[in-house]
């Protein structure tokens, strides 16, 4: 409970900063807080943790309710998926797990807008999806060391089999 | 009986996510969004003040001749860039005082402390809001040009969807010929003119502004400047490209107009 309250400050302070700055274009803070608490507690704790994340991100956009909370929701699933099938967890892992989870989530959102908001989001420009990706790719290089922290989380580090 | 729980939870999460997708889609308006922003605004806002800080951080260290020499170099250039940036938000503040004085229908100005979080849209925030007379769809604008409209208003902060977002539509006139056209975002840093007929000669740099028949923009407001006129075989209008007058990306202060 108290990592949960944690990483709830850590999702505001991480779409603060995203907000306040970055300037252009801005990484997906949450994309990885995500990852991190899924790979550190669990399939059910990390999805939870996602809708969480989604429900603050739709609440600043103040459109529609839904797309990121959904895409957070399919990324802490996921997450918890590789947390029960890879055994090795590596900086190479890290940096693919991180791309595949946000080219995901890039999609679920597009997807959601387009289809239950009529935007014509498909207008926005490639570049700044791709830089978008490359961005949260290096920060999560950054929170490497954190993807690994806890008893469960030393665990999958050293590659115990479970 | 053996029960899958998992599956079956993760099965109700997405069929609830969907129903409350197609519940707003078909209602067409967001349900509790203002629930989260107060206590994200507050950090925002802090963090923006925060980050404003850190820029005039003089860093000082005890030391040798040579580093008290290098700690008092660094301290007057560190004095002298925070000298310029309150000189550039003087000549700012000065421009939006003059824009004030000159209009009759303006309600209050405002400060720019954060923007939308993710790449999807492009929004503002501002620190005044229901409380300084602000409602949802007034004009914003800078001495430089129109920024945008107001999208969301909250007790004392309100958010802005600027002119090159993928939600904003304008209309607008092309000068001096009065030539109207729809202005709308497309996400990326210009917009973009629609519905002007291709047997109407324009140009490169002639300035588009405000009509006032979208009944949002007051009338005679510079939005842009045409930068790039392109034609398409088999279409009956230009594809007109529109530079924002006011670069979007550096607005840290606006003035919102009444309807």
């Amino acid at each position: 409970m108290k990592d949960f309250i944690l990483y709830l400050f850590l999702a505001l302070f991480g779409i603060s900063l995203q907000a306040t700055l970055f300037q252009g274009i801005r990484p997906d803070f949450m994309l990885i807080l995500v990852c991190c608490y899924t790979l550190r507690h669990g399939q059910n704790k990390g999805m939870a943790y996602g809708t969480l994340t989604g429900f603050l991100i739709d609440s600043v956009n103040g459109f529609i309710l839904g797309p990121n909370i959904f895409s957070k929701f399919i990324t802490g699933f996921l997450a918890g998926l590789i947390r029960e099938k890879v055994f090795y967890w590596n900086i190479f892992l890290n940096t693919i797990v991180i791309i595949v989870l946000s080219l995901l989530d890039i999609f679920i959102v597009r997807i959601c807008f387009e289809i239950f908001s009529g935007f014509p989001i498909n207008n926005t420009p490639l570049e700044a999806l791709i830089f978008q990706i490359f961005y949260t790719s290096a920060f999560s290089l950054i929170m490497y060391p954190f993807f690994n922290r806890g008893d469960e989380g030393r665990k999958f580090y050293t590659g115990a089999v479970r | 009986m053996y029960f899958k729980k998992r599956p079956f939870i993760i099965a109700v999460c997405i069929l609830l996510f969907f129903a409350l997708l197609t519940y707003q889609s078909l209602k067409g308006e967001s349900l509790f969004s203002n629930l989260a922003v107060y206590p994200l605004s507050l950090i925002m806002q802090a963090d923006s003040a925060a980050f404003k800080g850190v820029k005039n951080i003089l860093g000082i260290g005890q030391g040798g001749e040579e580093r008290r020499l290098l700690d008092k170099a660094r301290r007057l250039a560190s004095e002298a860039s925070r000298y310029a940036a309150i000189e550039s938000e003087n000549s700012r503040l000065r421009a939006l005082l003059g824009l004030k004085s000159q209009r009759t229908d303006t309600i209050t100005a405002a400060e720019v402390f954060a923007r939308d979080p993710t790449n999807w849209f492009q929004i503002l925030w501002i620190n005044k809001g229901l409380s300084d007379g602000i409602s949802k769809d007034m004009a914003a604008v800078t001495d430089a040009g129109v920024v945008g409209r107001v999208h969301r208003v909250l007790g004392g902060k309100a958010s802005i969807i600027l002119l090159t977002d993928v939600n904003s539509a304008a209309s607008v006139r092309i000068q001096p010929f009065g030539i109207d056209g729809i202005l709308e975002g497309r996400g990326s840093r210009n917009c973009f003119l629609k519905y002007i007929p291709q047997d109407v000669e324009i140009e490169i740099g002639l300035p588009v502004l405000t009509s006032g028949l979208d009944e949002i923009y007051p009338e005679g407001l510079l939005v842009g400047y045409i930068t790039n006129i392109t034609k398409k075989s088999g279409e009956f209008f230009w594809d007109v490209e529109v530079k924002p007058a006011q670069d979007l990306n550096a607005v840290e202060e606006v003035v919102i107009l009444r309807r």
